[in-house]
């Protein structure tokens, strides 16, 4: 990501936009992916709220809008990143009042030939998921509970670093796939220390340290939450390794 | 860089997400954020909480330190002032500035203690001297008209830490210095007050000068406090409400510029009322003067009549031995004086025989030899106390051949006061009394004069017997025949003769004095 401030940032900058220019399609596009932040932060800023995935409308039309600036920018109009902004902005606004008139429909544009419209929308397979979502939630604060887990507990434990974060999963992966821990582990609701520690030669402190954090992990993994799981890495299941997603 | 998530929960200021990573992290609450949505954020969407958090304590810890300071100044340093303040003074010409000093005296700071003190307390008192600040102020009224040739100010201090007496003196002795009063000759009057004062001139929200000025007109018996604001200093001043008796004053006397202690602490109450006494003292010689010489002429009236129930029986008459050495002492001073007075009457007329015919009067009663020697003694000391007389006195001396027969009326004085009643001893008592308080105060010897002429006017019988002094009276004042005219004169001149003897007298003589003229009029 090119710094917005500094002169040499700006040149930097400056001679990124002027390659691109100059049609270097690789720069534009490696130029785009460092810009995806600010993309996702100029069309949150515009709409006022998250958005959903890199998949939804606002951050597709926030792409173009970039991708039009980019075309569009001149040495003279100031600050690229400034430019960049107005021009996400705007778009998103227009696409914004598009959207607006088009769900003012009237009635009778539900009554086609084709069927009930409303049918179609309700079928959704959005909505269900996002029902199956919550019901996930719910049970995994609920199995929380159980272990004396409190979610301040897990903002507070939630590892700084890569390695420590990694180690608690590998921890984690460990207890879940091992029926004696994972019994222990429900039975007794807390890790099983003593094996951990001969296990993966981790000090006791360490592991306690991190225990809301692990016993979380442990939970999603031995529970059937797909929606929460897929937020965890992925494992190799040969070498037991590691992959960050 | 940016994370997608889930949203677990939402709290009111954030939300928890479980990021890709599968780490829990905050995030700021944006849109209608709710659990179970995906979402994606930036680094910037992380949300400060805790961090934030700590600074709102801080910040409301601040703020209430910021706010518990704006209240302490408001109010508080206001009403605990004795931390720093030493002393206090006020000054009222009609703008009233009170100074709060610090130990040496300078201004810790200045209130304005009515609107018009507002118009000029902000003139850069603080840091001053309390004279220079003083100072500054008067020229900051002069300036803003407050201040005029004929104003006048009143400054009121007190020393809270220690409280003593004579801070207020001190004071006065800087500022009577400062130019703005030295050479414009303002009248200052600086009272000392007390702690006390203070706390009720705060409690009552004026200055220390016009509470004190309130307090000493027995808390407005004459006008409320709300009136006495409202007063120039001038105008309290000029009014006299400033009691000198209850409360310690330092005046600088404006045009003399000298520090003048009005009244001392200790001694002021007594001073004045000594010197009072003296005036009355002053006052009343001379109604006691006037009435002895009334008292003679009456007394010897009454004598002449017949002897005074009071003073003939009374201590008059256990004194008979020492009057009559007193008496021989009387006759020989007497005896000169009755030499002056014939020399009179041999100017006048002839009165040779007609004081042989007095002589052989007074021989038969004691009274009329009295009367004859009065008459004598008035033509003495009226030749001295009358500068129109001089004359006459001179004209005396030329006719000393004409003395013999005063002295011969003499010598029957004397045996008619060896045979006579006790009335006699009176009268000369009385004359002599008469004559210690002439010798005290002899320039109201005229005034004698004219009590004595006055009484010429009085009824009397004895108009043949005494006409030498009715022709000197006639001389003085050209009336009639009064016999009497010439008796207070006489007392004077025995009085001036028997100046010697006034110590044996004493004050019981005073008094029977008092007492005769009492009953004579």
């Amino acid at each position: 990501m090119a710094k917005r401030t500094g002169s040499k940032g700006a040149q930097v900058l400056e001679r990124r936009i002027k390659s691109i220019k100059n049609g270097n399609n690789q720069e534009k596009e490696a130029f785009i992916r460092d810009y995806i932040p600010f993309i996702v932060k100029s069309v949150s800023k515009c709409i006022d709220a998250y958005l959903n995935s890199t998949e939804s409308d606002e951050f597709s039309i926030g792409l173009k809008a970039f991708d039009e600036a980019l075309q569009r920018y001149e040495a003279d109009k100031g600050n690229f990143i400034s430019y960049a902004d107005l021009v996400i902005s705007s778009r998103i606004k227009d696409y914004r009042k598009k959207e607006s008139r088009n769900r003012a429909l009237p009635l009778s544009s539900f009554e086609t030939d084709k069927g009930n419209v409303l049918e179609g929308a309700f079928s959704s397979g959005d909505f269900t998921s996002e029902i199956d979502i919550k019901e996930q939630l719910k049970e995994f604060k609920l199995k929380l509970g159980q272990f004396n887990i409190t979610l301040e507990q897990l903002l507070e434990e939630s590892p700084k670093h890569n390695d420590t974060r990694l180690n608690a999963f590998r921890i984690a992966k460990m207890v879940s796939s091992n029926p004696i821990l994972k019994n222990e582990f429900l039975s007794k609701k807390k890790l099983p220390f003593t094996h951990i520690r001969k296990e993966m030669q981790i000090s006791q402190k360490s592991i306690r340290r991190s225990n809301g954090f692990i016993t979380a992990a442990v939970l999603i993994l031995i529970n059937d939450w797909p929606d929460i799981r897929n937020q965890l890495p992925e494992f190799d299941e040969d070498g037991g390794e590691l992959i960050d997603k | 860089m940016i994370s997608k998530g889930i949203v677990i929960e939402v709290k009111k200021n954030y939300g928890i997400v479980l990021s890709d990573e599968g780490i829990y992290e905050k995030v700021v609450k944006k849109g209608s954020l709710s659990e179970g949505d995906r979402i994606i954020y930036t680094r910037e969407d992380i949300y400060e909480g805790k961090q934030a958090g700590c600074k709102k304590v801080y910040r409301c810890l601040l703020s209430a330190a910021m706010v518990i300071f704006a209240i302490a100044m408001a109010f508080g340093f206001e009403n605990l002032p004795s931390q720093n303040v030493y002393a206090v003074v006020s000054m009222d010409i009609n703008p009233s500035i009170q100074y709060y000093l610090d130990k040496d005296d300078f201004v810790i700071r200045a209130e304005a203690m009515n609107e018009d003190g507002l118009q000029i307390v902000d003139c850069g008192l603080e840091g001053l001297s309390i004279e220079k600040a003083i100072n500054r102020t008067l020229e900051e009224a002069e300036r803003t008209h407050y201040l005029k040739g004929d104003s006048k100010v009143i400054v009121s201090a007190v020393d809270l830490k220690s409280g003593k007496a004579g801070y207020a003196e001190q004071i006065a002795g800087k500022i009577f210095e400062e130019p703005m009063i030295a050479q414009k000759q303002l009248e200052v009057f600086v009272l000392e007050v007390d702690r006390d004062d203070y706390e009720e001139s705060r409690s009552m929200e004026t200055s220390l000068g016009k509470y004190k000025v309130y307090e000493i007109s027995e808390n407005g018996s004459c006008c409320g406090i709300e009136e006495i604001n409202g007063m120039k200093a001038s105008e309290i001043i000029e009014n006299s409400m400033i009691d000198e008796e209850k409360v310690h004053v330092f005046k600088n006397l404006g045009k003399d510029e000298e520090i003048e202690m009005q009244h001392q602490p200790d001694n002021a109450t007594k001073e004045p009322e000594k010197a009072q006494n003296e005036k009355i003292d002053q006052n009343e010689e001379i109604p006691i003067m006037a009435e002895a010489e009334n008292e003679k002429a009456s007394g010897e009236e009454i004598a002449s009549k017949g002897p005074n129930p009071k003073m003939a029986s009374g201590g008059n008459g256990n004194r008979e031995k020492e009057d009559m050495q007193f008496e021989e002492d009387v006759e020989e001073i007497l005896n000169a004086e009755n030499e002056k007075a014939e020399r009179e009457y041999a100017l006048v007329e002839t009165p040779n025989d007609r004081n042989e015919e007095k002589s052989d009067r007074n021989s038969k009663g004691g009274n009329g030899v009295d009367s004859n020697k009065e008459e004598t003694m008035k033509a003495a000391k009226e030749d001295q106390s009358s500068g129109q007389e001089k004359q006459e006195k001179e004209r005396v001396a030329r006719n000393d051949d004409f003395a013999s027969p005063l002295n011969v009326s003499n010598e029957e004085k004397a045996q008619s006061d060896t045979g006579g009643g006790k009335g006699t001893n009176a009268n000369k008592e009385d004359s002599a009394k008469a004559g210690k308080e002439d010798a005290s105060c002899q320039p109201e010897k005229q005034e004698k004069v004219k009590v004595a002429n006055n009484e010429k006017n009085s009824p009397s019988s004895n108009a043949d017997i005494e006409s030498p002094p009715k022709n000197q009276a006639s001389k003085e004042k050209e009336s009639g025949k009064n016999e009497k005219c010439a008796e207070p004169a006489e007392n004077s001149s025995g009085e001036r003769k028997n100046e010697n003897k006034l110590e044996k007298e004493g004050n019981e003589g005073g008094k029977k004095v008092k007492i005769v003229a009492f009953q004579y009029e």
